[in-house]
């Protein structure tokens, strides 16, 4: 036993020294994902310095983190979407339903703030459990299903709100709280970053230290082994969509406090920059593969580059542009790195 | 995107396939939603039922798409 053991670390070792620089490199990513989006949120951060010496203070860090809240948090929900090799483009949709029902609800029907919080809670879970149900039950693509309740969702939101916005003063402060801040170090901080840093604890330590959050990626790696293997592949699916349905409701309430105003229009690119945190956060898009650190990094990364490029004066469709390329070379190296199987 | 989808989508057409399924089911579906478009749009629906109308479009051809696809195997 113990010589077969030591013949195959030989045989590993043999192949490791076979490889060229470019494949070890290839390796180490596979095996780590979230490296490579380190490097590049460090590389950009380095350009944006050199660019704008102004970037890197106390004051312009808290404002990106701040800026970072509401995309991260919906990059949760992205994510573990994602990884069972679907996607929701219903995020945005979802989230300004939700917000809306909150803001509505408080203001026109007079209702308390955790109720209003609540229901609008609820709302969004319900939108991402429906999401489920029609992926699980009438086996329709995640693609399909998110996009036409994109449209379904959007027109609620207009409809329900009378397309119109509801600002702060008329909320109720339970609802305004997630944007009120403190201080440490002159950073400037507030309620909303420290609920979404609670929400990557959590869904990561499920996602990494539960039988749920293997059955997860086991549903996006190979859905039929895992089923095969006694995993409940589609109530687990059906529960991923209800989770990130959840998550979205909680970004509808840190949206609230970060925009000061409920209003239908908000984040129109927020399906794309959370797509873009996942990807580029070494999540793939096939499924099975990907962690929340690399997302939350993913998640900095966009918006160190629109906040950069902010600063640099450059117009917002250069932004926009920005984005779409990192998104394809994001999947690219993604591509290249999950050659390193073959 | 929602429109030029559901062109595919109506077409019986899944993704990628275009070229299997020749073009006749995307030129019908594209009609259907043209047509789909202009009918509800001298009805004087306003603009966010048509939208909210849309995403239903969406996910019902696909769905009848789907139990057809079960029916043939």
């Amino acid at each position: 036993m113990s010589t077969t053991t030591t013949k195959s670390a030989a045989a590993a070792e043999f192949a490791r020294r076979q490889q060229s620089p470019l494949q070890k490199v290839q390796h180490q990513l596979h095996g780590r994902p979230w490296l490579s989006p380190l490097f590049l949120l460090l590389v950009a951060f380095l350009a944006f310095f050199i660019a704008t010496p102004t970037f890197l203070t106390a004051n312009s860090m808290g404002i990106l983190l701040q800026q970072t809240a509401v995309v991260a948090a919906l990059a949760v929900g992205q994510t573990l979407v994602i990884l069972t090799a679907g996607i929701d483009l219903s995020v945005g949709a979802i989230m300004v339903l939700s917000m809306m029902v909150m803001a509505t609800l408080s203001k026109d029907g007079g209702m308390p703030g955790v109720l209003a919080l609540a229901i609008g809670i609820l709302f969004a879970t319900a939108a991402g459990a429906l999401n489920g149900l029609l992926v699980t039950r009438i086996n329709l693509p995640p693609f399909i299903v998110t996009l036409g309740t994109l449209s379904i969702f959007t027109a609620i939101a207009l409809l329900y709100s009378g397309g119109e916005s509801i600002q702060a003063d008329h909320l109720p402060a339970l609802l305004n709280f997630l944007g009120e801040g403190f201080s440490i170090g002159g950073f400037s901080l507030t309620w909303g970053i420290v609920v979404v840093i609670l929400i990557y604890a959590v869904v990561g330590f499920v996602l990494a230290q539960t039988a749920w959050g293997r059955y997860v990626y086991a549903v996006g790696d190979d859905p039929e082994s895992a089923r095969l293997s006694g995993v409940p592949s589609k109530r687990i699916l059906l529960a991923v969509y209800t989770v990130a349905g959840l998550i979205y409701g909680i970004a509808a309430w840190v949206l609230i406090g970060r925009a000061g105003a409920a209003t239908p229009n908000a984040v129109p690119d927020a399906n794309l920059q959370s797509i873009t945190a996942v990807v580029i956060g070494g999540t793939s898009l096939f499924g099975g593969r990907g962690r929340l650190i690399g997302t939350l990094i993913g998640a900095l990364i966009v918006q160190t580059l629109q906040f950069g490029l902010s600063q640099m004066g450059v117009d917002q469709q250069w932004r926009v542009l920005a984005t779409g390329i990192l998104v394809i070379v994001a999947v690219a190296v993604d591509q290249w790195i999950r050659k390193v199987k073959a | 995107m929602t429109a030029s989808t559901l062109h595919v989508a109506h077409g019986g057409v899944p993704a990628g396939k275009e070229e299997i399924y020749g073009r006749d089911p995307i030129l019908s579906a594209r009609k259907l939603v043209i047509t789909f478009g202009r009918v509800v749009g001298l009805a004087g629906v306003d603009q966010q039922w048509r939208v909210l109308a849309t995403g239903v479009l969406v996910i019902v051809a696909v769905a009848i798409d789907q139990w057809i696809r079960k029916v043939k195997a």
